[in-house]
């Protein structure tokens, strides 16, 4: 998906709760900012989304109210692919797309959660089933 | 002997010629490394356009070294009326003061020069010998010296500043010193690796010069970390020594990160001072009855990275445990696979037996109740994707073919798994130790699941899985004539019959039947294998034998002590005596601190171990080895309640205590005395 399809996407995510049963016992709030585009190291930056967990439910809003953990982004397109599941978090960390703060754990779970399976993906679950 | 000096602090690393100075070429480790990231690859000090030679070196900490050096006169009748003194210290890049004394009459005036430069290598680019796809650049700003490496939005840079004026240039400091006669000039000189500059505003290296007091990644002093460990006392010396050494080697390799406030083992130090599943499980489980913690903060970080998707590039299937974690240039932009790689096929239940095995001895049922899902998903990998043919073993073949590892078990060069004819067993392969692995995590699994998790039912379920693969084990890798167990089932079902240390993998697990674990003891202690220090890795007389091949003939100390606690497990104490006292025996002649891995040269020709030229020094499990050749010896065991003592000590250590040994029982103490014949 291009760069200004994963920023409308971003706009029109539906609100409301979804399941995703990995994250059942964890609970908190990831804020995702964005950076404004100007290519400034994140000196720039506005909240673009929340994450709410709760007991394997996860929900996006527009606010945190006591965000755990923050996600600073280069840009609304990375935010996107970081809820749809499409990107590393180690890989976009170390090249300098993101930037976290807070409760890097908690960050890094819930990322690499939702690359293993995001509510939020048009296609969801990339688990590969075998039968003996 | 080295020429090089090594000094480290979690996995930040400076490798330096004796000297002190770094003149690093493409393909070597010298330089200091910070997160797999060399920054800097050039250091050489030179007074009036002249190399100081060396008069002595010594590393008084792990992560701090000194180096006293002096100018040569030209002739051995004119002594120098000079000392240089570098002393270094690492920790987020490192800090050096550096001392030049006139013991002459007259005043000195020099030409103090460092010529500093960066390649920013990755280190597979160092091993591998690759070129930059970035933009290095230099320059120099108000105060410091900023060499720096830009690819996107990847940036590292290496700031070095002075406490002496200097005159900076693109790639120097100068100083022009003055010095009285017997006075001396000082300055310190910070060196800060710089992750992302834009966001580090005041970054600082850990250590002044004035720092005596090691603050390890723990945070914690190092005799805090000494003091909390328990207390052996022994009436043969050297098991004391290499006691303590093992210590502050394993102290030296942790480290943390934001993501594990609480250390885990790093494998080793240079290539691999990172995490490694199947090293830092490894070296967790050595130390369990030394330093538990270590398997918590373990387990928590590798559950952390459990495998989510099916990624054939990273070797990744839901449920697996990684293999290794790096966090270089190549790594960020995916032309290596290691953010984590899952290319391990014995890292995910070792996981499951380091989890009970921590359980078991710690009593920490929290631990053990919150990664209850990474265990069913390690235990439902094992089942769907470890077994990738249905055949009710575990095989490995990398998908990854061109950065994936070959050798997926522990012996992971590439001609480790072969014929005794010498030939290479096609791919996949199923390794028996790994199978072994499989049958003890799920035995130790059912035991959670029954006393932790509540779920008898899946409890039963495991424990008939695990009895059904240990009859058919038996039977399918059994060599009747050659009397051992195959090295592995290669690719078309054959047996690969090499005669191999691995067999001694399987008495720690339990997977042998008694008569035939009888058989592969004589073996491990015949003298094929066992080569008087030790077991090695493969027994002369087979093909691909070659007492300096790196896992076909050398003797590794981490192997060793995990077969003495399986010679322990199936009731060989005299042999597993002989074996720890053999390895212990070897660590006098290192210094007390045990390599990687050794020559297998017998003993009765070379009468010392001899070195094998590349082994990492120290290595995280090699330095765990001495601990459970400790815990071998004195029969160290949990019940579940209590701590289990069962010593079987051999005749030159005579009496051996183990003072406070943490566990669920709080501190207990532990003693044995000799009642064992030297050679048993």
């Amino acid at each position: 998906m291009k760069t200004e399809e994963l920023e409308r996407w971003l706009a029109r995510v539906p609100k409301g709760k979804k399941k995703m049963p990995a994250l059942k016992g964890v609970r908190g709030e990831i804020k995702f900012e964005a950076e404004d585009g100007a290519g400034s190291d994140f000196q720039r930056v506005e909240e673009v989304a929340c994450l709410r967990i709760e007991e394997g439910e996860v929900e996006l809003t527009n606010h945190c109210d006591q965000a755990q953990a923050v996600l600073v982004c280069d840009s609304k397109a990375e935010v996107a692919r970081l809820l749809r599941g499409e990107a590393h978090p180690m890989v976009e960390v170390l090249q300098g797309r993101i930037a976290a703060q807070g409760d890097l754990e908690l960050a890094l779970r819930v990322i690499l959660d939702l690359r293993g399976g995001s509510p939020f993906a048009e296609q969801k679950g990339v688990r590969k089933e075998k039968t003996k | 002997m080295s020429q090089t000096i090594s000094i480290l602090d979690g996995n930040a690393f400076v490798v330096s010629d004796l000297r002190g100075d770094i003149e690093a070429t493409p393909a070597d480790t010298t330089g200091l490394f910070l997160n797999d990231t060399r920054f800097l690859s050039r250091w050489v000090l030179t007074v009036d356009g002249r190399r100081p030679n060396v008069l002595s070196t010594d590393t008084l900490h792990y992560f701090r070294a000194q180096f006293y050096t002096t100018l040569s006169t030209g002739t051995i009748y004119v002594d120098s009326d000079m000392s240089l003194v570098r002393r270094r210290a690492v920790g987020d890049g490192f800090m050096e003061e550096m001392i030049i004394a006139n013991h002459g009459k007259e005043p000195k005036t020099l030409q103090v020069r460092i010529e500093a430069g960066s390649d920013f290598a990755d280190l597979f680019e160092v091993k591998d010998k690759l070129a930059k796809k970035g933009e290095l650049y230099r320059r120099v700003d108000a105060d410091k010296l900023v060499l720096g490496y830009r690819r996107e939005r990847f940036v590292r840079e290496t700031w070095i500043k002075s406490s002496a004026p200097a005159a900076l240039e693109e790639g120097a400091l100068n100083f022009t010193v003055e010095i009285p006669p017997q006075e001396i000039w000082r300055t310190t000189i910070e060196v800060m690796a710089v992750i992302n500059p834009a966001r580090q505003t005041r970054p600082r290296v850990k250590y002044t010069p004035e720092d005596i007091e090691p603050r390890p990644e723990l945070g914690e002093s190092l005799e805090a970390w000494m003091a909390s460990a328990p207390r052996l006392n022994a009436s043969w010396e050297p098991i004391g020594q290499t006691y303590r050494q093992s210590l502050l080697d394993l102290a030296a390799l942790r480290f943390r990160s934001p993501l594990n406030p609480d250390p885990v083992p790093a494998a080793g130090l240079p290539w691999f001072m990172s995490l490694f599943g199947r090293d830092s499980l490894i070296t967790s489980f050595q130390a369990i009855p030394f330093a538990p913690e270590l398997a918590a903060s373990t387990l928590r970080l590798l559950a952390l990275f459990h495998g989510r998707v099916d990624d054939p590039f990273r070797d990744e299937e839901p449920g697996k445990i990684l293999h290794e974690l790096r966090l270089g240039e190549m790594t960020a932009f995916e032309e290596r696979p290691h953010s984590p790689y899952f290319g391990s096929a014995d890292a995910t239940p070792l996981f499951l037996i380091l989890l009970e095995e921590y359980e078991r001895w710690s009593g920490d049922r929290k631990l053990a109740a919150a990664l209850e899902r990474e265990a069913r998903g390690a235990i439902d990998w094992i089942d769907h994707f470890g077994d990738r043919d249905g055949d009710g073993y575990v095989e490995y073949e990398r998908r990854n073919k061109e950065t994936g590892l070959e050798n997926q078990c522990w012996k992971d060069s590439w001609d480790s798994i072969a014929f005794a004819d010498g030939t290479l067993a096609p791919l996949p392969r199923a390794t028996c130790e790994i199978q072994g692995y499989v049958y003890d995590a799920k035995m130790r699994t059912a035991r959670l699941a029954r006393d932790v998790w509540d779920d008898p039912a899946w409890a039963d379920e495991l424990e008939n899985e695990a009895k059904a693969l240990k009859e058919r084990f038996n039977r399918d890798f059994w060599i009747p004539e050659r009397g051992f167990f195959a090295l592995a089932l290669d690719g078309q079902k054959r047996k690969v019959d090499s005669l191999t240390s691995n067999i001694g993998h399987l008495l720690w697990s339990g997977i042998a039947e008694e008569d035939k674990a009888d058989q592969c003891v004589r073996h491990l202690m015949g003298d094929a294998l066992f080569s008087g220090w030790g077991v090695r890795t493969m027994a002369r007389g087979e093909g691909s034998f070659n007492p300096i091949g790196y896992h076909v003939g050398t003797v590794w100390p981490h192997d060793n002590s995990i077969i003495a606690w399986g010679l322990r497990r199936y009731g060989y104490k005299a042999e597993a005596a002989r074996l720890s006292l053999g390895i212990l025996e070897a660590a006098v002649f290192f210094r007390y601190r045990l390599p990687e891995a050794f020559a297998g040269y017998p003993r009765e020709m070379t009468q010392f171990p001899v070195e094998y030229p590349t082994a990492c020094s120290p290595q995280a499990w090699a330095t765990g080895a001495p601990l459970l050749l400790i815990r071998t010896l004195l029969g160290l065991e949990s019940d579940g309640r209590h701590l289990i003592v069962d010593p079987a000590i051999p005749a030159p250590i005579e009496r051996l205590e183990l003072l406070d040994v943490p566990g669920r029982w709080g501190r207990m103490d532990a003693f044995g005395r000799a009642r064992l014949a030297a050679a048993a």
